[in-house]
């Protein structure tokens, strides 16, 4: 009768006969086909005697496999013969074999020691070389320096002096301030912080916030100095809005011109004109999609297949596996390819969409939007052209220095004040 | 006689302090997974081994399972494991019935 195989996981069982069998591997095993009448009591004496049996298995009426530890194996051909029972040997492994066969597979045992010896090695260097927080440096003068300094892919990791690395890196350029490196497995990954631009001037140098735009003002808040206007108001570009001096102390004859600072917004108006695309249709997915694993060598794609791609229209998206972002360094590369089905629906609302996009193209960011009001609107074939007006409130001020002219001027404008101030008082006495 | 009295003192006393019956009367204990496995404790002689039945001889009881493909994975003094399509398992008291 054929043997049917039953598989079980995970029981208690299954932990008991892989450790057995573990054992029965390291301590050698014979397996062994027994014939004979009365196989139970032979079976039942190897019991008696202590000696444990496993995968028992019948062939056949009178015949019974089963698996011995080979240090017995001549207790139980006596025991066989007791029981008139004849013993076959089916398969042996113990010592003398295991070295049999490590003899004659010299070049497997070769491999295997090289394998070893590769994953000691290549684990042991560093592979990628990652750079975060650089905005302004160029991140090739960092690898140049890096690398003189020992840090490039191959490098054996006991002999990468971190604090060597990040010590000559800030020395070495101006720009950077401070450096990190952290060694994670075959990464490294460097990390900097850029030294920041100095501010145009000092916060003790005097200076006046003025327009940068024209507008009405919507509100000030001043932090420093004194204002020069008030809600309501409107300026042009290059009018003072903050004064940088304080009144009362120019009065106690203390130096009186201040770093004036504050908030000033506008309401402001501006005029767009656009051409739009008539996009009444929008390609959308529709959540299918086929994953497919693919390898490339010098430009030439080998995706593991498939088939034919299900979908009569579709968009393709790579999605590289990190463990080999290499860039170049590997001879192929090995990525995901997931063939996304698309769609064309009908867009309602994609008028809307392009106002807010045109909006987003001519308005500063910093501007926060009130009012949009469409002036003119005409359709020609396949665009429209928009005209709008768009109000919006935006800081206005900036600060720049205070000249000696302005300065001039100020006093002059205080004194003459002073005098009508003086004047008046006389004149009430 | 003298045999029926220990038993019958014996059983008192497990009675009396709640002691598990497989270990004082050392009789079978089976733990079976669904139809697939079973694990036999004190299991006794092996009696008759097939693919279809497997029959151990205990002190006190005759264990008989009975299914197809089954196979003996580990036989020793302190366990055994029986694995295939289980679909029966019978004891009988010894010298009360005959198992078939």
């Amino acid at each position: 009768m054929p043997e049917k195989s039953i598989r079980c996981r995970y029981g208690k069982g299954d932990r008991i006969m892989w450790t057995s069998k573990c054992w029965n591997f390291i301590k050698g095993y014979v397996m062994i086909r027994v014939k004979g009448s009365s196989v139970e009591n032979f079976l039942n004496l190897c019991i008696a005697h202590g000696i444990p049996l496993a995968d028992l298995c019948r062939r056949d009426v009178n015949e019974v496999e089963c698996r011995i530890p080979r240090k017995n194996f001549e207790e139980v051909k006596t025991y066989a013969a007791k029981c008139r029972c004849h013993v076959k040997v089916l398969k042996k492994r113990d010592k003398e074999t295991y070295i049999e066969g490590l003899k004659r597979g010299k070049f497997v045992l070769a491999g295997m020691a090289f394998f070893f010896i590769m994953v000691l090695y290549t684990t042991g260097s560093v592979w990628i070389i990652e750079l975060k927080g650089l905005n302004k440096v160029k991140p090739e003068e960092v690898v140049e320096i890096v690398e003189e300094l020992g840090l490039k892919p191959g490098a054996r990791i006991k002999e990468i002096d971190r604090d060597h690395i990040q010590n000559q890196l800030i020395l070495k350029m101006d720009d950077l301030i401070w450096a990190g490196l952290k060694i994670d497995g075959t990464r490294a990954v460097l990390e900097v912080v850029e030294r920041e631009e100095k501010p145009g001037f000092d916060v003790t140098v005097p200076c006046v916030v003025v327009a940068k735009k024209d507008g009405v003002i919507e509100n000030i808040v001043v932090l420093r100095g004194e204002a020069a206007v008030k809600a309501g108001d409107k300026v042009q570009k290059g009018d003072v809005l903050i004064d940088g001096y304080l009144r009362t102390l120019f009065y106690q004859k203390v130096a009186a011109f201040v770093h004036a600072d504050g908030l000033v917004q506008a309401r402001r108006w501006y005029d767009i004109k656009e051409t739009i695309q008539k996009e009444e249709y929008v390609t959308i997915r529709t959540g299918k999609e086929k994953r497919v694993l693919c390898f490339s060598r010098k430009g030439k794609e080998f995706p593991c297949k498939i088939g034919e791609i299900p979908f009569e229209k579709y968009e393709e998206e790579k999605e590289y596996l990190h463990f080999l972002k290499m860039g170049d360094k590997l001879p192929f590369q090995v990525y995901w390819t997931t063939y996304h089905e698309i769609r064309r629906v009908k867009k309602e609302d994609y008028l809307e969409e392009a106002i807010e996009e045109a909006v987003r193209k001519n308005i500063p960011k910093e501007a926060k939007i009130t009012q949009i009001k469409t002036v003119k609107k005409e359709e020609k074939d396949h665009r429209i052209d928009l005209e709008l007006k768009v109000e919006v409130i935006e800081p206005i001020g900036v600060k720049t220095k205070m000249t000696e002219e302005y300065k001039n001027r100020y006093i002059n404008d205080i004194m003459e004040k002073e005098n009508k101030r003086k004047q008046t008082e006389e004149k009430i006495n | 006689m003298e045999e029926k009295l220990s038993v019958s003192v014996l059983k008192g006393i497990s009675y009396a302090l709640e002691l598990p019956e497989d270990i004082v009367f050392n009789m079978p204990r089976i733990t079976m997974i669904g139809n697939v496995k079973a694990y036999i404790e004190n299991a006794g002689e092996l009696m008759k081994y097939t693919t279809e039945e497997i029959r151990f001889v205990h002190k006190y009881a005759v264990l008989k399972i009975q299914g197809e493909s089954l196979r003996i994975e580990v036989f020793n003094k302190e366990e055994t494991v029986l694995a295939g399509k289980i679909d029966q398992v019978q004891i009988r008291q010894r010298g009360q019935d005959h198992v078939d």
